[in-house]
């Protein structure tokens, strides 16, 4: 467990020392949603009725960026063997991976998210909604995206195959994360949508650490 | 018995076969070293024998058991340094090596001076590694084996970028280690002046 918040606490401490890479896929998200109404030519009801949607677009984008060689530096400068001959499971190395860079892109996606859609008068609602879809969905586009890496791992040719093959997992959180994210809390009541992404969320958690671990694993064949 | 033995290890990689039933025996205070042209399969031996390859077939046993059965526990037996430095260039010196002797089981922060000292790190500790040369890299890399109390040491071209001093340097602490009742098994193409036993890969 140790070891497992030490590879974390690393991956964020080199991330934010190469403020350049880490810091790219956040503006990019930020200059895409603040060039919205430029594209929506100032129109206000078509923007509020694709801003979710756009939101969720431009979230799926900034992940898979950022996630497309995330175990390939390790693996390049003889880091990851390292880390591999020093007993950590693959498994627990999948999982901090993914962890760290849900906090290194997610996280402050999440926190701006609220204050960019202020710009654009959502109800304040909505803007809950959005946030905790968020918090749901994005694990998951992590965690697919993870599994990608680790499969494309090591590979010159094919790469773009396997990422177009894992690319429809990513499709039911973009519906149901859209879905939840206009979807109306009542009370207590928890959404259909929000169940759907909760229970994604479940077995993508329980089924991704042995996918990637199993697919870091043919590395070591 | 040898403390340390391969048996029968044959390895194809990319279609290509690199050796077939390779055998060696190595004991405690020996030095194993292989040689062979580019491409002849030293460093998969290598990786091979740190068990972050398999071979096609064969045996690797140690103290008498198979690592197969060890599993996890066959690492703590030994300290690999790959023919990258698998340090990271955004880290300091400092920070490289404390990262190391957390997630390691097999190093120990109790000879952290004495790898400085020895490698000559001490005005580099805070510096990022990124701005350092390929020999300080190397260096930096290479002074994990004075932290590891394992007893058999695996390097893949480790003088790789050093100057002279600092390859003469290496090789007495190598000495050292085969001295204290340690083994290494070295991919190398230096002459090497230890008393060694070698084996030699041909590309075909």
């Amino acid at each position: 467990m140790l070891n497992f918040f030490n590879l974390i606490i690393t991956d964020i401490k080199i991330s934010l020392r190469k403020k350049n890479e880490s810091i790219i896929s956040i503006l990019f998200f930020i200059f895409s949603i603040l060039i919205l109404p430029l594209i929506f030519q100032g129109d206000k009801d078509i923007l509020k009725r694709f801003l979710i949607g756009i939101i969720w677009f431009l979230t799926l984008l900034t992940i898979i960026f950022s996630i497309e060689k995330l175990f390939e530096n390790d693996y390049e400068d003889g880091t990851l063997d390292q880390i591999y001959i020093s007993g950590i499971p693959l498994e627990t190395i999948f999982l901090s991976k993914s962890l760290s860079v849900w906090i290194i892109t997610c996280l402050p996606i999440i926190i701006l998210t609220p204050l960019l859609i202020l710009l654009f008068d959502l109800q304040a609602e909505k803007i809950i909604n959005i946030v905790i879809s968020l918090l749901i969905g994005t694990p998951i586009l992590c965690m697919i995206g993870a599994v990608t890496s680790a499969l494309v791992l090591g590979f010159n040719k094919g790469t773009s195959i396997i990422s177009l093959i894992t690319l429809p997992l990513y499709i039911p959180v973009l519906i149901f994360g859209i879905e939840a994210s206009n979807s109306e809390i009542i009370f207590n009541q928890i959404s259909q949508e929000f169940k759907i992404l909760i229970g994604y969320l479940l077995i993508v958690v329980a089924i991704s650490p042995w996918i990637g671990g199993l697919a870091l694993r043919l590395k070591y064949r | 018995m040898s403390f340390f033995e391969i048996k029968n290890i044959s390895c194809i990689r990319g279609n290509k076969l690199l050796f077939k039933n390779l055998n060696f025996k190595i004991n405690n205070k020996e030095l194993l070293v292989i040689k062979g042209a580019n491409g002849s399969g030293k460093t998969t031996l290598l990786k091979i024998l740190s068990g972050l390859l398999k071979p096609i077939s064969g045996s690797i046993i140690i103290n008498k058991k198979n690592i197969n059965i060890l599993k996890d526990e066959y690492f703590k037996y030994f300290e690999y340094i790959g023919h990258e430095n698998a340090i990271k260039t955004a880290l300091t010196v400092r920070e490289n090596l404390n990262f190391y002797l957390k997630i390691k089981r097999n190093l120990t922060t109790k000879n952290f001076e004495k790898a400085i000292k020895i490698f000559n790190l001490k005005d580099l500790l805070d510096i990022k590694v990124e701005n350092l040369s390929s020999g300080e890299k190397r260096r930096v890399s290479l002074s994990r084996l004075i932290l590891s109390n394992s007893k058999i040491w695996f390097l893949d071209e480790p003088t790789n970028g050093l100057d002279k001093i600092n390859t003469v340097n290496f090789f007495k602490i190598l000495k050292q280690h085969l001295q204290l009742n340690g083994l290494a098994i070295v991919a190398s193409h230096d002459d090497i002046k230890i008393k060694n036993k070698n084996i030699n890969l041909s590309v075909n």
